[in-house]
């Protein structure tokens, strides 16, 4: 196709060069070459992904999926739909051709495709409501500290949005986006690699979904923002004033919950109770996404607990009003609010309950009646919405039931138990619950009691009881004085990450520095274990110099941890700033989406590409060089397995939870295949054998012990300068040897130099490499080293035939090998280096 | 698939002795019944089937120095390992016996592994995406299961 032609300095770009269809995109294009500069259009051939389709990103996706193998765990072996079917795919392809594999990869796309629509809708509903009252051409305005405004629409549509005109631009793209996803989830007969990577792009459509709803919040509904607040401040801002926990509400006082996704009902509730001055009268609490919104634009919400957990917070009978919004772990809260009298306002026209009338259109003093009288009511309007919420409360408190079982009724209720183990086998947590039942029969309810501990109150259990038993009313009363004393302090959500931090990062864990690595820990609250085992995490990783940040439920659970000895809860025990031993709380769910930008920063600031449509170069670059890994510890939903797919397209590597082995699809890296694991040196194009790093995208593990040491191996990068790799190597060896008794067996894969080995480990290191691996070692030293395909050589030629020289350009993209040295720009090896690693044999 | 009285399932095992990986699952440690941890029948069970035990979750605390080889592993790179490049310390089995996972756990692996190896669950929740899994029962008749399992090893 014939093209604009471009003028950069002294280069000349043909527009259709450079990006597939340029029509209608001229100015985006244009803009993205200018900002390239003529040193880097010289250097590369610019692809530009404008607007970009799943295909668009087919450069880097195949690279992904060429390296790591799609495990699908979808049983299911027939294909429905079309009206074709049912074509049973085990022994050969449906009518239309598809086959097996595809039809698994079609499972995930499929609950891709959902998770997006819930966090599009709520984008949409979102952005609709800010044009409405302020208009398109409302700015955008992150402040003064993020230099990179709504990266995840400028990764994929090339430009930053400066106002909500452009925003909306993005978003009805994002919606084209899933509209064109949902026709591949049930038409044509596509490979499964095709399907993965429309599953990854569903992912990245996802980040910008939120990434639309988290600016809003913090651009139209001032949500705490770092961007705004000066980065002297952060270490310890936003301040620690949030309470966390069953026991932290004041049920004596009308309590609001709110729960769902949807925060603007609580905005307005808010805003009425402060004009009213009824902040000491009105407790306003919430669960789950709403929860952890509140408190970022008021200082007396309360988080009660994580969504997942939603229906305890009921049961325990917390709230006098539920103002419920969509849910991402649905469930009939209306009849759960019957059981304890509470009153239910379903906000939004996404809220259907059954037998829920929308009456929106009553003035309040009718509405107020009419919820008198009902056990709920729709509203659509959140200014309604809210206002009821207040004008309710304290009449709802005067209706409600006493919540709690009594010690007798729980020993009578326990009597009924039969012991069929209906409730043992569909329990997530395979948690004995009757045995609990025998002893509780007998007088006894500590079972009970240890099994509030771990229970993730999902009710399935009372689902399948043959004998009707109230099982978790009976666990929530044998756990009164638990849920009194489930009080924490968290600080609130701080949005994102600046890049003043991320200069600090790039020092302490890519260019030096001893922090092993960067952890994000997101979730469901949805745990095989306790909730504790969270802030175990944190701990272990924050006290060994990772920076750790939450984002979603999964805060409210990391918070739960006091040290006795410091008097400190762990919010306050470490630096609330992006730096090594830093901990920090991004947000509720939509918060998630600050973790792709946060590492596109780290990738901006170390090299300077642009990050506007130019996906494959800003991945390539974060990919190979940037310990960063996502843990999903309650890996419980479609938008935990998207928002996975998501991270591993930006070339970050995922552990996920127990709950994880539920995931459609996982990537994973073979360390045995060697011909898997290469780059190409930048600057001649020849291709080297690296480190298998890092070895996976997506691993599911089954424990918290198995969860740190697989992070810490994910830290690994084959472009990670020497002081990084020591501190990934040692996070990974200490790990493996406390946990599991013994070290790894590939941990020598990843050494290069004795430099590279903790000093405190050093010689008993030195001595396995030579027994097991049979190196030759002269005291502290590597005399010679084993490559991969069994030679032994000399240091020289170890590190010239098995990694990257320390410093070198080099990357897993064919394109991005240097095309003409520029003026310099790409520098010789320096002799420092030369003396150190050899040179290589160009 | 089909599910297995236990008889069958020994029947079955026994046949294959010497081709059989064992895997233990975290719930390995967690579950007692009534006084014998599951990781005390999954070395039991290696040991009369002359198997080794891949160790996942924190399981290989547990079962090192009690069976014949033994190693700490990933349950999800299994899979993997079997249908690319088997470089394991013990030969590539052409079972696995997997004990001490989440039903859904079992249900992901055994598809992963599906055409792979066969597959067989010892949990008291039958899954039929393995090849032979015990029915779904009571914790007292899974107990007694995996003794008459034991039993008819040997």
């Amino acid at each position: 196709m014939e093209g604009k032609v471009v003028k950069v300095g002294g280069v000349e770009v043909n527009l259709a060069d450079a990006v597939r269809d340029p029509r209608g995109v001229e100015d985006i294009a244009e803009d993205i070459l200018q900002e390239m500069g003529e040193r880097r259009l010289r250097q590369w051939d610019p692809k530009l992904n404008i607007f970009a389709h799943a295909s668009d990103i087919a450069e880097w996706d195949d690279i992904l999926l060429n390296k790591y193998h799609t495990i699908f765990t979808s049983g299911k072996k027939s294909c429905e739909a079309c009206q074709q079917g049912p074509c049973d795919l085990s022994a050969k392809n449906g009518l239309c051709g598809l086959d097996l594999e595809a039809h698994q990869a079609r499972e995930g796309l499929k609950e891709a495709c959902r998770a997006l629509a819930r966090q599009l809708t709520h984008a949409r509903d979102l952005l609709n409501y800010a044009i409405k009252i302020y208009g398109k051409e409302k700015e955008i305005d992150l402040g003064p500290y993020e230099e990179y405004p709504m990266t995840n629409v400028s990764m994929l549509c090339g430009f930053y949005p400066k106002n909500l005109a452009d925003v909306e631009r993005a978003l009805s793209y994002a919606e084209a986006q899933l509209a064109e996803l949902l026709y591949a989830v049930n038409n044509g007969n596509e490979s499964a690699k095709d399907l993965v990577e429309k599953t990854m792009h569903a992912g990245s459509l996802t980040f910008l979904a939120m990434e639309v709803a988290e600016t809003i919040k913090m651009c139209i509904f001032d949500f705490y923002n770092a961007g705004k607040v000066e980065p002297t401040e952060y270490k310890d801002w936003p301040k620690m004033q949030t309470p966390v926990g069953l026991g932290v509400v004041d049920t004596s006082k009308p309590v609001i919950c709110f729960m769902g996704n949807d925060f603007l009902p609580a905005w307005h509730a808010v805003r009425i109770i402060k004009e009213r001055g009824l902040e000491d009268e009105i407790e306003v609490c919430g669960v789950g996404a709403a929860g952890h919104d509140i408190p970022r634009f008021y200082e007396k919400a309360k988080v009660v607990t994580s969504a997942t957990k939603a229906r305890l917070a009921i049961r325990a009978g917390i709230p006098d009003v539920i103002v419920v919004s969509e849910m991402c772990l649905p469930f009939d809260v209306v009849e759960e609010a019957k059981k304890i009298g509470a009153k239910v306002i379903a906000y939004g026209y996404k809220a259907d309950f059954k037998g829920v009338e929308d009456k929106t259109e009553l003035p309040m003093e009718e509405l107020v009646k009419y919820l008198e009288e009902n056990d709920a009511v729709q509203v659509t309007i959140p200014e309604k919405a809210g206002e009821l919420a207040v004008e309710i409360v304290k009449k709802a408190k005067e209706g409600k039931k006493a919540a709690l079982l009594s010690e007798a009724e729980i020993k009578e209720k326990a009597a009924a138990c039969k012991a069929c183990d209906s409730c043992f086998n569909v329990c997530p947590n395979r948690l004995m619950i009757s045995r609990a039942m025998k002893a509780a029969k007998e007088g006894n309810l500590e079972k009970l009691s240890e099994i509030y501990d771990e229970c993730v109150f999902c009710a399935k259990c009372e689902h399948v009881c043959p004998n009707g038993l109230p099982i978790i009313d009976m666990i929530i009363g044998a756990s009164i004085e638990k849920i009194k004393n489930d009080k924490y302090m968290m600080r609130p959500g701080r949005g994102l990450i600046s890049h003043i931090e991320w200069r600090d990062l790039t020092f302490g864990f890519v260019l030096g520095g001893n922090g092993p690595g960067m952890v994000y820990i997101i979730g469901c609250g949805k745990y095989p274990g306790a909730e504790k085992d969270v802030a175990e995490i944190v701990r272990y990783l924050v006290d060994r110099n990772c920076f750790v940040a939450v984002a979603g439920c999964v805060a409210a659970d990391a918070a739960k941890y006091f040290d006795e000895e410091e008097r400190k809860y762990i919010f306050e025990k470490y630096l609330a700033a992006g730096l090594l031993r830093g901990f920090v709380n991004l947000g509720g769910c939509t918060a998630i989406s600050h973790i792709p930008p946060a590492t596109y920063k780290g990738t901006m600031i170390g090299s300077g590409y642009t990050p506007k449509a130019n996906w494959s170069q800003i991945v390539d670059y974060q990919y190979t060089r940037l310990p960063l890994v996502v843990l999903i510890w309650g890996a419980a939903t479609e938008e935990m397995f998207t928002v996975a797919m998501g991270f591993a397209r930006s070339g970050v590597s995922v552990v996920v939870g127990p709950e994880g082995f539920k995931f459609k699809t996982w990537l994973l890296g073979n360390k045995h295949d060697r011909s898997k694991w290469q780059m190409f040196d930048g600057i001649t194009g020849r291709i080297r054998e690296v480190e298998p790093c890092p070895v996976h995208m997506i691993i599911p593990v089954e424990t918290k012990e198995e969860a740190i040491t697989m992070i810490a191996k994910l830290f690994h990068r084959p472009l990670a300068l020497r002081d990084p790799r020591l501190a990934s190597l040692e996070a990974y060896n200490e790990a493996h040897k406390n946990f599991f008794g013994e070290y790894s067996d590939d941990w020598h894969l990843y050494v290069r130099s004795e430099h590279e080995i903790h000093v405190m480990r050093r010689m008993e290191m030195l001595r396995l490499l030579e027994r097991e691996h049979g190196w030759v070692i002269e005291g502290p030293r590597v005399k010679k080293a084993r490559l991969r395909d069994g030679r032994l050589v000399d240091m020289r030629d170890y590190v010239e035939n098995y990694g990257i020289q320390l410093g070198r350009y080099s990357t897993v993209v064919p394109r991005l090998v240097i095309k003409e040295m520029v003026g310099g720009a790409v520098a010789a090896p320096s002799e420092e280096i030369t003396k150190m690693h050899g040179v290589p044999k160009e | 698939m089909a599910a297995k009285e236990p008889l069958d399932i020994a029947k079955y095992l026994k046949e294959r002795k010497g081709k059989v990986l064992v895997m233990s699952g975290w719930l390995c440690e967690k579950l007692e019944l009534d006084g014998r941890r599951l990781i005390d029948y999954a070395v039991e069970l290696a040991n009369k089937l002359d198997a080794a035990v891949a160790a996942t979750g924190n399981t290989v605390n547990a079962v090192r120095g009690k069976v014949k080889a033994t190693k700490k592993m990933w349950a999800a790179e299994i899979p993997l390992y079997l249908k690319y490049d088997w470089k394991e310390p013990f030969e590539r089995p052409e079972v696995v016996v997997l004990i001490g996972y989440t039903p859904d756990a079992a249900r992901a692996l055994a598809t992963a592994m599906a055409g792979l190896v066969e597959t067989v669950v010892l949990d008291s929740v039958e899954v039929p995406e393995a090849t032979i899994s015990l029915r779904t029962m009571t914790i007292d008749k899974w107990k007694e299961s995996l003794k008459e399992i034991m039993k008819n090893l040997g």
